[in-house]
């Protein structure tokens, strides 16, 4: 088998080459610590690897907006707890209102002091974040939601919206931060219908409670509606003659009908017969009457026992709105940890598909050294053999 | 006697020519290409004596260089494959490192950008966390600018090289047809000038590093080289030079052309199989275009997906949102074959890859002003008339826009609402939601992946109106709502009571754009990059962008692998012909002694014919 001079030449200058390229890998691979340093050295678990990049990034996302909506809900839990520890005073300054021996200037101090929790209430519902936000205001956030009006008598409005701010906690959850106004606490103190101030409609019973509280503690027992007067006595219309009743006889007080208005005068309407015209008295001229039995205007006890009964179903409402909240954070809570444990997952997984294998690259390298040490000896060893040199 | 002195100076002359083909052979131990040469002597005819034929001494017949034409071919051959090869690597290589390198990755700066814009979400008024976002994106821009410059100077440099190796070819060729004529003119008989013929073999071993090229001897020992599929480059003293120009439709796509009899004629690229030119060639049609396609492409439908769903949302001055990106879809081709119906003109790959260089180029963030980001959605409900019960809520209402790019044709905006707005009762007997006005054409589904929520959307397919909402404290009470869109502007009473600065459902629904499928898979091969219309989308931008580091990376592999399998056997090859045709400098010392003693045989067989001619001279 022949050989030229060249031969022996080209295939050490190959292997040399050769060794020095796999060097040079293993020294990349050693000091990045990475198995994949470019995606040529393993395309299936580069795309994989970018994959996983993505997730974990989402995923840190996700546990950081959750600690962002935790912290928002923590506020309005805050506001939410004395919000209602406010409530639970008015209600006791309700129950001292319904104490008969009552003067007018005891009524006064405690509709004074219904004001100042009333105020106080409003307040909290108007509070803001540390941004200047106001919470409870839906997506109207830089107004503040509630206005309060004292004089001439309670009225509370809401100015706000019914929308919530939302942040995304996972990626099919996005979990409310905000709490509108309106849900919480109740949208206005106007009642629906004038004549019936005690009808209090669903959400709204905090304020009409209150501002109908406040108007009764003004108006005093003596101020409102009374019950009739002592069962059997006569009843006097309000130029003190006697009332004929619907038998033709003068009428008498039954069960505290007819009800007298503020005035003292009795509550009465005329009797009706089968056409709808009054039917009139033995005289021929004054028409029967009868106590008023619906549309009642409504004695201050009558009263009070609503406002009492607002007063629990607004708490009720604004519980079950704290309640909500408190749930909320509890699930954010939960998405946090299992965002947590999720990134270790995913981290581990990115470990398995990029991290070295530290001894089998030392020992590689190892080998590799030995190698090229030996192609280099060999090449000087076999270039020294020569004819030339024994002639 | 005359006849040993002439036997002796023949004897002495092939010697001496034997000594200085071996000392020629010694020097040239490392010159490349060089095929060792020998000597052939043959016995001079001989002189009929009488008694028989007398010897009359050695001729030289021939000086012959050791030469195998086959083992010449499968060099040939493997050179021009080990240099396609390795040029391919070279450029993939930096493609590879450039796309792989997590610091410039476009899928770490897209989820940086959605983060950004996730910050807007807690505090929608914020004007820092706003001009973050702005940040985030333009970020986002820079690095796809700094992607495509990367991209572009990769495809410039490729074609630089490309020029260069073309004038190295044309260089190479004129020189193999000046040799060619100086070999035939000093060609005598049999005999031709090794040394040239060494020179000429080599310089068409450099031919075959730059492109393949197919040697065809003639009868008068000339060489016809052929390009491509049978292309002249030399035919005896002509040589036909190449050219490179550039394509009429793509300025940076090169072609290589040849000056034909009617004019220039251009090279198909596939013809193009070995050698430098086809690997720079063949990276930019398999890599360099798709990394530049897929680029392109995804950057038009970053822009026309993120401004579609800004345009339906409200901003801090509570107007209509505006484009977030630059409008790209001017840009956006079709599928190689098919025909614009606007300007009948059929797609090429030219075109497309213009297309999608240009939209790279000119993709850019045009909303500096924070304020101007549309979180807020731009639809609003409420309730029809005072009368209505205060629960339940419509907590939280906006637009989606439509998946495709296709469902915004003609008009290019969004779909309206119908004029009037939409009346929806909630129905408290069967807990749903209803759409009362407009009577027909609208429904109401609740919406499987968000709980509490609820689409409305048109019967007819064609329209692609979608509205989603949120909806709480359903109980027993029926309510009907009104759904319009907001009154605009801050200087009017109603615009400024129907502004929600703390409102983010538009921005909530475009972070959901990065989780949504909304490209496909771009197709396999080097003639077209852009999917057909109707193909499904299977990944969202970053799995799109992962697909690309995946397919360079495996390309990449390939051809690694291939390199190396491609320079061992280079290495054989070599080794076989320098085997048979290289100097051995152990035999030509041998050699030198064994004609070193012929000479010195010789010289003896003068000196004792000279001795026989004096003593002969010497008789009296």
């Amino acid at each position: 088998m022949r050989i030229s001079s060249n031969t022996q030449y080209i295939a050490s200058t190959y292997s040399i080459q050769s060794n020095q390229y796999r060097l040079s890998r293993l020294n990349e691979q050693l000091s990045s610590l990475q198995r994949i340093n470019r995606p040529s050295d393993d395309p299936v678990a580069s795309a994989q690897l970018i994959n996983l990049q993505q997730s974990i990034s989402r995923n840190d996302q996700m546990v950081a907006n959750s600690k962002t909506i935790e912290s928002s809900l923590a506020l309005s839990e805050e506001y939410l707890f004395r919000a209602g520890e406010i409530i639970q005073n008015i209600q006791s300054l309700a129950v001292q209102a319904g104490n008969a021996s009552l003067k007018d200037e005891d009524r006064a101090y405690i509709r004074t002091q219904l004001q100042e929790q009333t105020k106080a209430l409003v307040g909290l519902a108007n509070s803001t974040d540390g941004q200047g936000k106001y919470v409870f205001g839906g997506t109207r956030s830089q107004t503040p939601p509630f206005s309060l009006e004292l004089e001439p008598e309670m009225k509370v409005e809401y100015h706000g919206d019914w929308g919530r701010q939302e942040i995304q906690a996972s990626s099919t959850r996005d979990i409310a931060v905000t709490e509108p106004g309106g849900l919480v606490f109740g949208g206005g103190s106007a009642v629906a219908d004038p004549n019936k101030p005690d009808a209090f409609s669903d959400g709204n019973q905090l304020w009409q409670s209150l501002a109908r509280l406040d108007k009764i503690l003004a108006d005093g027992p003596n101020g409102m509606a009374k019950a009739g007067g002592p069962e059997g006595s006569e009843v006097k219309d309000a130029a003190g003659d006697t009332v004929l009743g619907a038998d033709g006889k003068p009428m008498t007080f039954k069960d505290g009908l007819p009800r007298l208005d503020a005035s003292g005068a009795p509550l009465l309407e005329p009797v009706l017969d089968n056409a709808g015209d009054p039917v009139l008295g033995p005289d021929g001229v004054t028409p029967l009457m009868q106590a008023q039995t619906t549309d009642l205007p409504p004695t201050y006890d009558e009263s009070l026992a609503a406002s009492i009964e607002g007063l629990k179903g607004g708490h009720e409402q604004l519980l079950r709105s704290h309640t909500a909240v408190g749930a909320r954070r509890a699930e954010v809570e939960q998405l946090a940890k299992t965002g947590e444990g999720l990134d270790v997952q995913y981290k581990a997984t990115v470990g398995q598909l990029q991290d070295l294998d530290y001894a089998q690259a030392v020992s590689d390298l190892n080998m590799a050294l030995l190698a090229m040490d030996t192609t280099q000896k060999t090449y000087k060893l076999v270039s020294e053999l020569n004819l030339f040199r024994y002639l | 006697m005359s006849s040993i002195f002439s036997i002796g100076l023949s004897g002495l002359n092939s010697a001496k020519a034997a000594l200085s083909t071996t000392s020629h052979n010694i020097g040239h131990v490392n010159t490349p290409g060089y095929h060792r040469q020998r000597v052939s002597q043959a016995a001079a005819f001989p002189s009929f004596e009488g008694y028989g034929y007398l010897g009359r001494g050695v001729e030289l017949t021939a000086v012959n260089r050791v030469y195998n034409r086959y083992l010449e071919r499968q060099l040939a051959n493997a050179t021009t494959q080990d240099a396609n090869y390795a040029t391919q690597l070279n450029t993939l290589a930096q493609l590879d490192d450039l796309l792989g390198d997590p610091a410039t990755s476009l899928s770490t700066s897209i989820s940086g950008m959605f983060k950004s814009l996730q910050g807007i979400n807690a505090s929608p008024e914020s004007i820092p966390a706003r001009q973050a976002a702005i940040n985030g994106m333009q970020a986002f821009a820079g690095n796809v600018q700094l992607l495509n410059t990367r991209l572009e100077e990769l495809r410039q440099g490729t074609n630089t090289q490309i020029r260069a190796t073309v004038s190295q070819v044309n260089a190479i060729a004129s020189q193999i047809a000046d040799i060619n004529v100086q070999i035939q003119s000093l060609s005598q008989a049999d005999a031709m000038p090794n040394d040239l013929l060494d020179q000429r073999d080599q310089l068409v071993l450099d031919l075959n590093k730059l492109v393949k090229a197919d040697v065809t001897v003639q009868s008068d020992g000339r060489y016809t080289i052929s390009i491509g599929s049978g292309q002249a480059l030399v035919a005896s003293g002509e040589h036909f030079p190449l050219e490179v120009v550039e394509n009429a439709v793509d300025p940076q796509k090169l072609e290589i052309a040849y000056a034909g009899s009617n004019g220039t004629v251009r090279i198909p690229d596939r013809l193009f199989d070995g050698g430098s030119l086809s690997g720079l060639i063949n990276s930019k049609a398999e890599a360099i275009n798709r990394a530049q396609a897929d680029l392109g492409r995804l950057v038009i439908e970053v822009a026309d997906q993120m401004n579609r769903q800004s345009s339906l949302g409200r901003d801090l001055y509570n107007e209509q949102g505006g484009p977030l990106f630059k409008d790209l879809n001017g840009f956006r081709p079709l599928a190689v074959g098919e025909v614009n119906p606007a300007t009948g003109q059929v797609e090429t790959l030219e075109s497309q890859m213009k297309a999608y260089r240009d939209a790279a180029a000119n993709f850019s963030v045009v909303v500096s002003d924070p304020s101007r980001l549309a979180v807020g959605s731009s639809l609003k409900a409420g309730s029809l008339d005072a009368t209505q019960p205060v629960q339940p809520v419509i907590t939280s209402i906006w637009q989606t826009a439509p998946g495709n790019h296709e469902d915004y044709a003609p008009t290019g905006k969004a779909p309206d609402l119908p004029a009037g707005g939409f009346e929806v009762r909630y129905d408290a007997a069967s807990s749903s939601f209803v759409v009362a006005k407009p009577a027909t054409g609208y429904e109401i589904v609740p919406n499987g992946q968000a709980a509490g929520g609820f689409i409305l959307r048109a019967t007819d397919p064609a329209n692609k109106l979608t509205i989603e909402f949120k909806a709480e404290g359903m109980g027993k009470d029926d309510k009907t709502f009104t759904i319009g869109n907001k009154a605009s502007g801050l200087d009017t009473a109603e615009g400024k009571a129907d502004f929600q600065p703390a409102d983010n459902a538009n921005m909530l629904e475009m972070i959901k754009i990065q989780t949504k499928d909304t490209m496909s898979s771009t197709p396999n091969g080097t003639t077209n990059f852009t999917p057909p219309g109707s193909a499904i989308k299977t990944t969202n931008f970053e799995g799109f962008f992962g697909q690309l580091v995946s397919f360079v990376g495996s390309k990449t592999n390939e051809v690694k692998v291939a390199a190396e399998a491609q320079v061992t056997t280079l290495k054989e090859t070599y080794l076989a012909r320098e085997s048979f045709s290289g100097v051995n400098l152990d035999e030509e010392a041998a050699n030198l002694i064994r004609y070193q003693q012929a000479y010195q045989a010789s010289s003896k067989v003068i000196q004792i014919a000279q001795q026989i001619f004096s003593d002969l001279l010497q008789m009296r």
